[in-house]
């Protein structure tokens, strides 16, 4: 007969765990139980004693009824990588984790408010991944400007763009700098969620990096898993995708007509109205022909001398602000403006730790307007 | 109208957009062509201090900084359609001469911002054609009779020159470009702007962006809360 906690959900505490780097045998130590009880946990075998879920609420710091709320989802997220061959299962398994409690706590939220209607650009690409062309690539973020009434002139808020057709953008903060962005196509939910680590990065570097994983978003729906674990494969839908985060941001005609001559110094000025890193704006050259592979190779040499690769980072980067996400933190503002009691109930409904949820929604469930009612002083 | 504003009419009419630009392109390229070079024979350069590679690196890039201004006039004359004829002189020299709309321009390097023209027989004798009234007859020494009519041509110079202190990508690579109009006795300048600096494009109202506000980003994100029907539907 099994004994401990009825309702207990084996699916949370692997989340919980991921999501705090722990492996098992460590968590087991944390726990005072053996590895093999810890595995049956997770698989479902046994349930802990109540104690147990207390120190696993401690441990990992989640609430305790966090292990007895319902799932909304069994599958792991397909989620695009960057960076796929350097970054290690755990730290994927984290933010696997992160991309799963957002796309709950949407579905929640999601019953007290109504998000804007998902509204992606329409474009005529080939079937299959693998027969988009450069062209189509350019062609592809050329509609998207026109979409979004951009033309040719920089985009000023790469998050607000994402946002206004309808995709929530996360910025959690990730330890793993080589985990520098994420997409995920979410069945329950209908609509993508992308994001961006918000830990290593630079306005710049941000922006590009939603780019990137909206370029993933648009032109990847027919990739595969299988497609992804293929090296080659994995490379050229990277290579795609760098593409069209490099049109997008700064679009063909634009970079001919701004860019005269190739240099740093030009780039960092460029850099300023486009905000696109100088590094990228390299890359962008080069793919356009504007330079050769040795013009582009010394540039990167020169930008190495700088120092623009190293903590110290670009001109600009310690100045603009990196852009802010809001769809999800608006959502929670609508249900605080319903009543307070409604904040409660999120609270339950969404048994995240507090600083999970600052970070996935850019707030917390606390009330941020006061309640008390200030009377005037008599004279 | 005197030859003055005449000349400065004629610029703000004329002076192509497409062929400063052009010059100023190519002027960039030739001056970093020597360190570009350089650097991919993989010369080991000790930066920041001087060694006797980088400086012979720099006296060979500053003998040789004159031909930099001679090949963008002419591939800034070929980009634009303009008419290139050389000229040859007596030390057998030949000095390239572009006319373009009611411009010729010669090409001259420089170490200074406040540069005067450099003194030579040939450009004296082009700056004399800074006039409506002459009709010039140059002795171009490479035909046997005088076809080239440079009459009622304004004389102009490119003026280009690095810092040339160090053998680095900043200090051999164009720091100065100016387009200078002299006298007609070639040891001053009437009318002179810088083109680095965007000088001559504000002046002459060459705009960098296409003319209009860039379009306006709305924020569309909105969030409407459920009614209190519709949240038990969605339960």
């Amino acid at each position: 007969m099994k004994r401990g906690v009825a309702n207990f959900v084996p699916s949370r505490l692997s989340q919980a765990r991921s999501r705090r780097g722990f492996k098992k045998k460590e968590l087991a130590e944390e726990l005072g139980v053996s590895s093999e009880a810890l595995r049956s946990y997770e698989n479902g075998a046994a349930s802990p004693l109540p104690d147990k879920v207390r120190r696993m609420s401690d441990v990992l710091n989640f609430p305790e009824h966090f292990f007895s709320s319902a799932t909304l989802k069994s599958a792991s997220p397909h989620v695009f990588w960057r960076d796929l061959k350097s970054v290690t299962k755990a730290s994927r398994e984290a933010v696997d984790a992160r991309v799963v409690f957002a796309c709950e706590a949407f579905s929640v939220l999601d019953e007290y408010v109504e998000f804007p209607s998902l509204n992606l650009p329409q474009l005529k690409l080939p079937e299959h991944w693998s027969d988009i062309t450069d062209y189509d690539i350019e062609a592809a973020a050329e509609v998207c400007r026109l979409d979004w009434g951009l033309g040719e002139y920089p985009i000023p808020d790469m998050t607000l763009a994402v946002e206004n057709i309808g995709v929530p953008v996360l910025a959690p903060n990730i330890d793993n700098r080589k985990q520098s962005g994420f997409a995920h196509w979410d069945e329950v939910m209908g609509r993508p969620v992308i994001g961006h680590n918000r830990r290593h990065t630079t306005a710049a570097r941000a922006r590009f990096n939603l780019a990137h994983e909206l370029g993933h978003i648009l032109l990847h729906r027919s990739v595969s898993k299988e497609d992804l674990e293929n090296t080659e494969f994995f490379d050229y839908i990277e290579k795609q995708a760098h593409r069209f985060a490099g049109a997008l941001l700064f679009p063909r005609t634009a970079f001919y007509r701004e860019v005269r001559y190739a240099s740093l110094s030009v780039f960092e000025l460029l850099k300023r109205d486009w905000n696109i890193s100088i590094t990228a704006q390299i890359v962008r050259a080069r793919q356009l022909g504007v330079i050769d592979k040795n013009r582009a190779t010394s540039l990167f040499v020169a930008a190495g001398r700088e120092g623009y690769r190293s903590a110290k980072g670009e001109p600009y980067d310690d100045t603009v602000p990196v852009e802010e996400p809001r769809m999800l933190r608006r959502a929670v503002d609508a249900v605080e403006d319903a009543g307070e009691m409604h904040l409660e109930l999120l609270k339950h409904r969404i048994p995240l730790p507090e600083d999970e949820v600052q970070e996935l929604v850019g707030r917390t469930f606390e009330p941020t307007i006061s309640n008390v009612i200030h009377l005037r002083r008599p004279f | 109208m005197d030859s003055l504003e005449r000349l400065d009419a004629d610029i703000r009419a004329n002076l192509s957009k497409g062929f400063v630009e052009a010059a100023e392109s190519r002027l960039h390229w030739e001056y970093s062509s020597s360190f570009d070079d350089a650097e991919r024979r993989g010369e080991r350069f000790v930066y920041d201090r001087p060694d006797p590679i980088t400086q012979a690196l720099l006296e060979r890039h500053m003998r040789t900084r004159a031909s930099f201004g001679m090949t963008a006039l002419t591939a800034a004359a070929f980009d634009v359609g303009a008419d290139v004829e050389h000229l040859l002189l007596a030390n057998g020299q030949r000095k390239p001469v572009v006319r373009t709309g009611c411009f010729c321009f010669i090409a001259e390097t420089i170490h200074d911002l406040k540069h005067k023209p450099a003194f030579a027989a040939y450009k004296t004798g082009l700056a004399r054609a800074n006039t409506a009234i002459r009709q010039l007859e140059l002795d171009l020494g490479d035909r046997p009779f005088h076809t080239a009519d440079w009459s009622g041509c304004h004389l102009g110079v490119l003026l280009h020159g690095c810092r040339g202190d160090t053998f680095t990508r900043t200090g051999s690579g164009l720091s100065m470009f100016r387009i200078g109009f002299p006298n007609s006795a070639y040891d001053s300048w009437v009318w002179s702007k810088d083109v680095l600096s965007g000088q001559l494009s504000d002046d002459l109202g060459w705009t960098k962006m296409p003319l209009g506000k860039p379009p306006k980003q709305y924020d569309k994100v909105a969030v409407r809360l459920r009614s209190a029907s519709e949240r038990r539907e969605t339960k």
